[in-house]
């Protein structure tokens, strides 16, 4: 088979010397300056400002619990099967309640593993995770990347925190 | 031969077929609940549905069998349309709580919902419940609500385990499969299990499976049960090397769609604790090349007369062969022992279970290594100094030696083969770790001379090695010079003294049978 090669059109003159497309750049720099000596600065000063993140942000996960404190999950492994980087890990246990049948009895997510495509949020069931906009949850050990249940259910009350920073800043 | 037409497709099936096995043989599915090739026929769950020329109205395909110039139609508007009010019929008081029920994912309720279903419920009102305080015994879990009333239960109790234990109760809306349990008749029956795969919804499952994984993460391997000499065929259902479960494996010669409750449940053996954790010289951990080294230098020590081979029928037709060509090597004589009271092919029950507690009594008939009844007399009177004793783990083999289980453990030169620990491999000199039958690749033959193929599922566990590399290196090590290395070479060197026990038992069967309907008869 012929390899068809598209050879690009040749220049203009005026693309040629390339004067208008240097100008133009120049004038983008002169613009940001003026800008930033005005006072109207891009830069955000983190980590005492925080940037506004969109709605559908996504990053660290949030198991939520039902007013008394007992977990909406029940282990169907519907996340850890749909997880495209195997970052989570479930075994379900018998609940007390005959109602409830069934719950985590360990769930874990490794947040190193994790590439936040949100599909364990979309898939479950239950809806029994979420994943919140705080970004903010560095360590400096692997182990710290590890989230249990135990971990998972307070993580809502980080996000409110930053959403009340988020508040202050604006 | 009747000719008939499905879908516009012309074919010519077996007599005496429904319209559903006859539409599978050109594969066409025609979704069912209550319909099953081994129970009686009863039409009610309505799924099946056709439409047969020239009937205008439509008929089920589980109770219509084929007849010569039969129009079938399967696909029609009237047939889909039909199908989507059974679906929705049939969910109204399902309860839909797929997330925590362990049938999701092998569900006929589920799977025929998504294919023939609507994604949809126009029911607003509430849905029937039931008490959850029926007991219905150890192995199953029963949750009536979500129970569609199919009946495989209660035909299956009658029909196949011939012992009702089974029925309904209440009429209409408030119908429920409850347990008698009374008269002593207990839904403990030994094949209580096959509920789990029986049950098209999920109200019948297992105890023993319940919540440990779901079913789509588990591998699934095509084995043979070891634990009587019927030879069911099953699945073994394995996740990161540990078995999840037994399921059985059609197979209309040997155990056709069931098996009983102690291949299904009787697994825990191969992840126990007393699971042999490494080869061990004299009571201490040694490396496999010391022990095996120590093991055959043992086994020459004492001379032929005072040197023997005990092997459970446990071991595969290959390492049966090996065995053989080890005690050639040594000069010694290679044997089981007689079980006490078990005759091969006695029936313990009237569907599969077997008074015989070991796999491959058959293979290793047919490979010369036949129970011994000097042998006891011998290990007891201590004429025996050398003894290479195979997987005593074994139940038969355990309660033969029985007798002699002070003699066996003060045998000098003492080497046991085996997976997990008993008496006998405390007090070995040599101890060696193989495997599980999961572990194993080879060939057992059923009580009929059946042989029949085992699937490694995964590596031995920890240091274990498979029973047949270390066999292997043992003859090596007598001095035999052995030309199959793999359990495929072994078996192609067997397979002729298989097939020819495999005829002569069949005869040996049919004699027997026709001298039973002959003293029937007088």
């Amino acid at each position: 088979m012929a390899i068809i090669v598209k050879k690009p059109a040749p220049l203009t003159f005026w693309e040629r010397i390339y004067l208008p497309a240097i100008l133009k750049g120049l004038g983008m720099t002169m613009r940001h300056m003026i800008k930033t000596l005005a006072g109207g600065g891009v830069t955000i000063r983190y980590p005492e400002q925080h940037k506004r993140v969109p709605n559908n942000y996504r990053a660290l996960h949030v198991m939520p619990t039902w007013e008394d404190g007992h977990i909406k999950c029940v282990a169907c492994e519907m996340c850890s099967t749909v997880c495209p980087a195997n970052a989570i890990t479930v075994h379900a246990e018998e609940d007390e309640n005959p109602e409830i049948e069934k719950r985590a009895a360990f769930y874990e997510i490794d947040e190193l593993r994790c590439i936040f495509c949100g599909f364990c949020e979309e898939v479950c069931p239950r809806d029994a995770i979420h994943l919140t906009k705080n970004y903010e949850f560095v360590t400096d050990n692997r182990e710290g990347f590890l989230y249990g249940m135990d971990r998972l259910t307070k993580t809502g009350r980080l996000v409110s925190e930053l959403e009340a920073k988020e508040n202050k800043d604006r | 031969m009747p000719k008939i037409t499905i879908d516009g497709i012309e074919c010519e099936v077996a007599d005496g077929l429904n319209v559903i096995e006859a539409a599978k043989t050109i594969g066409i599915h025609i979704p069912h609940f209550c319909y099953h090739p081994a129970l009686s026929l009863v039409g009610q769950c309505r799924m099946c549905l056709i439409e047969l020329d020239p009937i205008p109205k439509l008929q089920t395909a589980c109770s219509t069998f084929v007849k010569d110039g039969m129009v079938i139609r399967t696909n029609t508007e009237k047939v889909i349309k039909a199908r989507k009010a059974i679906m929705e019929f049939l969910l109204i008081n399902h309860p839909l709580d797929c997330p925590e029920c362990d049938q999701a994912g092998e569900c006929d309720l589920q799977n025929n919902s998504f294919e023939f279903g609507q994604g949809f419920s126009r029911f607003e009102e509430q849905k029937r419940t039931y008490s959850r305080d029926i007991p219905v015994g150890e192995k199953l879990v029963r949750i009536q609500d979500r129970c569609i009333h199919c009946t495989r239960c209660i035909r299956f109790f009658r029909e196949i385990v011939q012992n009702e234990v089974m029925t309904y109760q209440w009429r209409g809306n408030n119908t429920a499969m409850t347990p008698l349990e009374q008269d002593g008749r207990r839904l403990d029956t030994n094949y209580s299990g096959n509920m789990h795969e029986l049950c098209p919804c999920g109200a019948l499952t297992l105890k023993d499976f319940r919540f440990k994984t779901r079913p789509w993460n588990l591998a699934n391997t095509e084995s043979v049960c070891p634990l009587c000499s019927t030879g069911c065929n099953i699945f073994i259902d394995h996740k990161q090397r540990k078995i999840f479960r037994i399921r059985p494996r059609v197979n209309m010669d040997v155990n056709t769609w069931w098996i009983c409750d102690f291949g299904r449940i009787d697994f825990g053996y191969a992840h126990s604790e007393t699971r042999i954790a490494g080869p061990r010289v004299k009571g201490a951990d040694a490396d496999w090349k010391t022990a095996l080294d120590t093991a055959a230098g043992l086994l020459k020590t004492t001379g032929a007369s005072a040197t023997a081979i005990l092997c459970s029928a446990d071991a595969t037709n290959e390492e049966a062969l090996l065995v053989k060509k080890l005690a050639a090597a040594l000069g010694c004589s290679a044997a089981s022992l007689p079980a006490p009271g078990v005759d091969p092919l006695e029936m313990e029950d009237h569907l599969l279970l077997r008074a015989d507690k070991a796999a491959n009594t058959q293979g290793l008939k047919a490979l010369g290594i036949v129970p011994d009844p000097a042998l006891a007399d011998k290990l007891s009177g201590g004429a025996i100094k050398t003894l290479l004793l195979i997987n005593p783990f074994n139940k038969q083999l355990a309660a033969a030696l029985d007798g002699v289980r002070d003699a066996v453990a003060k045998i000098p030169n003492l080497v046991v083969l085996d997976h997990n620990e008993t008496d006998f491999s405390k007090a070995a000199a040599v101890v060696l770790p193989g495997a599980v039958w999961a572990e194993k690749n080879g060939t057992f033959t059923n009580y009929k001379g059946l042989v029949q193929r085992i699937n490694q599922a995964f590596a031995p566990a920890g240091k274990a090695r498979g029973d047949f590399d270390i066999l292997l290196a043992l003859a090596q090590g007598a001095g035999a010079d052995i030309a199959c290395k793999t359990h495929i070479d072994a078996y192609n060197e067997i397979r002729d003294d298989l097939l020819k026990l495999e005829a002569q038992i069949k005869k040996d069967i049919e004699a027997l049978q026709k001298a039973a309907a002959e003293a029937e008869k007088a």
